[in-house]
């Protein structure tokens, strides 16, 4: 199991990279620094490939995310039960964080 | 406390950990950038997504005051100093793995290429941002 | 250089201390002197009740390795003159339980080593010497990483030997890959399964601190990377 997760973790890696540059240099820098605004959102939102690129974010940045907090937990001594929890409590939170972010952008989409 | 556990909890007050080593320090920033990080991914997407499901009006406060307020912008100055961080040493990382720089020398020289590429990235963007 | 040496020694008996504490000498300084000589000046002439390790003497058995001024090192092959101080500090190895003064139960390192059976296992249907052209560079690799000693100064120096007291070690792990990338081993597999868990190479986060002190420099690290590619590699097939 260990290999698998650990490639992804490095495959998401590198899709953060991009993904999130990308979204740092639109979101922060495309107004010239001035807040962004409900109807900024609206427009954004309406691009398929833009709305793809948050879901992108949401799901292997969450893994990257969880992944990452996990082999912290790991690097100390702790029982196989102990693992257990911690291992589902992450997974709920990912699965939880992702699916309310999707459920957010989806609801902006399709309610415009 | 046995006297064997004694004697080792001497470890930490007496230096026993190597701290004068480049690799390690970029793996400790690694992880409190990143920890970090997991921190804010989670209040973001609560934020943002309460905000944007409060409507129109709500979501305009809440980003008008994330985005002037000057304290706001100071950790968003951190925040970018941090995904910077992670972010180079990360593939400093990658390169690791595909077998690259793998030796004492290299991995140091390419820590502090990336950091200063990085510092470069930060302060521009830094400046970028203030000066309208 | 100074003719004499501050030398701290962390002393402790299990058996008569509540508590460890630094003793310290004063210890005069010859040419050439490594800390080996210093701390049997200490024991010779000053405190014969000081204990540690030592055999060959020359980097070549591993026993003498020790704390020295913020590095595991090895004792015989450190110059006191390389430390470029007159205040030596001298500690028992980090990371491992300590039996008494500068002397530490190394049997938690040897039993991971023994985890990865680090021996060569010979495949049944070899009969004849197995061909290993010179130039075609399958031994290059293998060969730099197989002259560990086993003195413990990278498992003392690894932060994930400090914090996961299962992890195998970067000794281990070196030693495992030697076997796994010989081509005429029959239990490759085998030991491939053994590295592959949460406590083998996937807790190695490459700080290259157990490059930094090894006194063979060898690249542990290097030889972990390598095993993590193969170990992702044999999910897709390729042994």
């Amino acid at each position: 199991m260990h290999a698998w997760t650990w490639l992804l973790q490095r495959i998401s890696a590198v899709i953060l990279l991009i993904a999130l540059g990308w979204h740092i240099a639109l979101l922060h820098f495309s107004k010239g620094g001035a807040p962004l605004s409900y109807n900024d959102i609206l427009i954004r939102l309406n691009t398929p490939l833009l709305v793809s690129l948050d879901v992108l974010l949401l799901i292997f940045g969450l893994y990257h995310a969880c992944y990452g907090v996990y082999s912290v937990f790991l690097d100390f001594d702790s029982s196989k039960k102990e693992r257990a929890v911690v291992l589902a409590f992450l997974i709920a939170i990912g699965l939880g964080f992702a699916g309310f972010g999707i459920f957010g952008l989806f609801t902006i989409v399709y309610s415009a | 406390m046995s006297s064997v556990e004694m004697a080792q909890s001497l470890r930490f007050l007496h230096r026993r950990q190597m701290w004068d080593a480049t690799g390690m320090w970029a793996w400790v920033l690694h992880r409190v950038t990143g920890l970090g990080l997991v921190f804010y991914i989670l209040l973001h997407i609560i934020l943002m997504g309460a905000s944007l499901l409060s409507g129109r009006d709500g979501f305009n406060a809440a980003l008008n005051l994330l985005m002037t307020h000057f304290a706001f912008e100071l950790l968003d100055t951190l925040l970018l100093g941090a995904v910077l961080y992670h972010g180079l040493n990360g593939i400093r990382i990658l390169l690791f793995d595909m077998g690259v720089g793998v030796s004492v020398e290299a991995q140091r020289n390419m820590f502090r290429a990336l950091m200063g590429a990085g510092f470069l990235i930060w302060i521009w963007s830094i400046a970028s941002k203030f000066s309208g | 250089m100074p003719d004499v040496l501050r030398v701290k020694v962390f002393r402790f008996n299990p058996d008569s201390d509540v508590e460890p504490r630094f003793d310290e000498f004063e210890v005069p300084v010859f040419e050439n002197m490594a800390i080996l000589d210093v701390v049997m000046h200490i024991q010779n002439y000053m405190d014969r009740t000081l204990s540690f390790r030592f055999s060959c003497r020359i980097g070549m058995c591993g026993s003498c390795a020790m704390y020295v001024n913020g590095r595991a090192r090895l004792a015989c092959r450190t110059q006191v003159s390389s430390l470029k101080t007159k205040d030596i500090t001298v500690m028992p190895l980090p990371n491992f339980p300590i039996i008494r003064d500068l002397v530490v139960d190394m049997e938690p390192f040897f039993e991971k080593w023994k985890k990865i059976k680090p021996y060569y296992v010979s495949k049944k249907e070899i009969t004849e010497p197995v061909v290993v052209r010179p130039g075609s560079g399958e031994r290059e690799f293998i060969d730099d990483m197989l002259d560990c000693i086993t003195c413990g100064c990278c498992y003392s120096a690894c932060s994930m030997a400090a914090t996961n007291s299962e992890y195998l070690g970067p000794a281990a792990l070196n030693r495992a890959y030697t076997l796994i990338a010989d081509k005429r081993d029959a239990i490759r597999v085998e030991r491939l399964k053994v590295v592959d868990r949460s406590y083998g190479v996937w807790r190695c986060h490459t700080q290259f601190n157990c490059a930094e002190v090894c006194p063979k420099n060898i690249v542990p690290t290097r030889s972990i990377q390598n095993l993590k590619r193969r170990c992702v590699f044999y999910k897709f097939g390729i042994v």
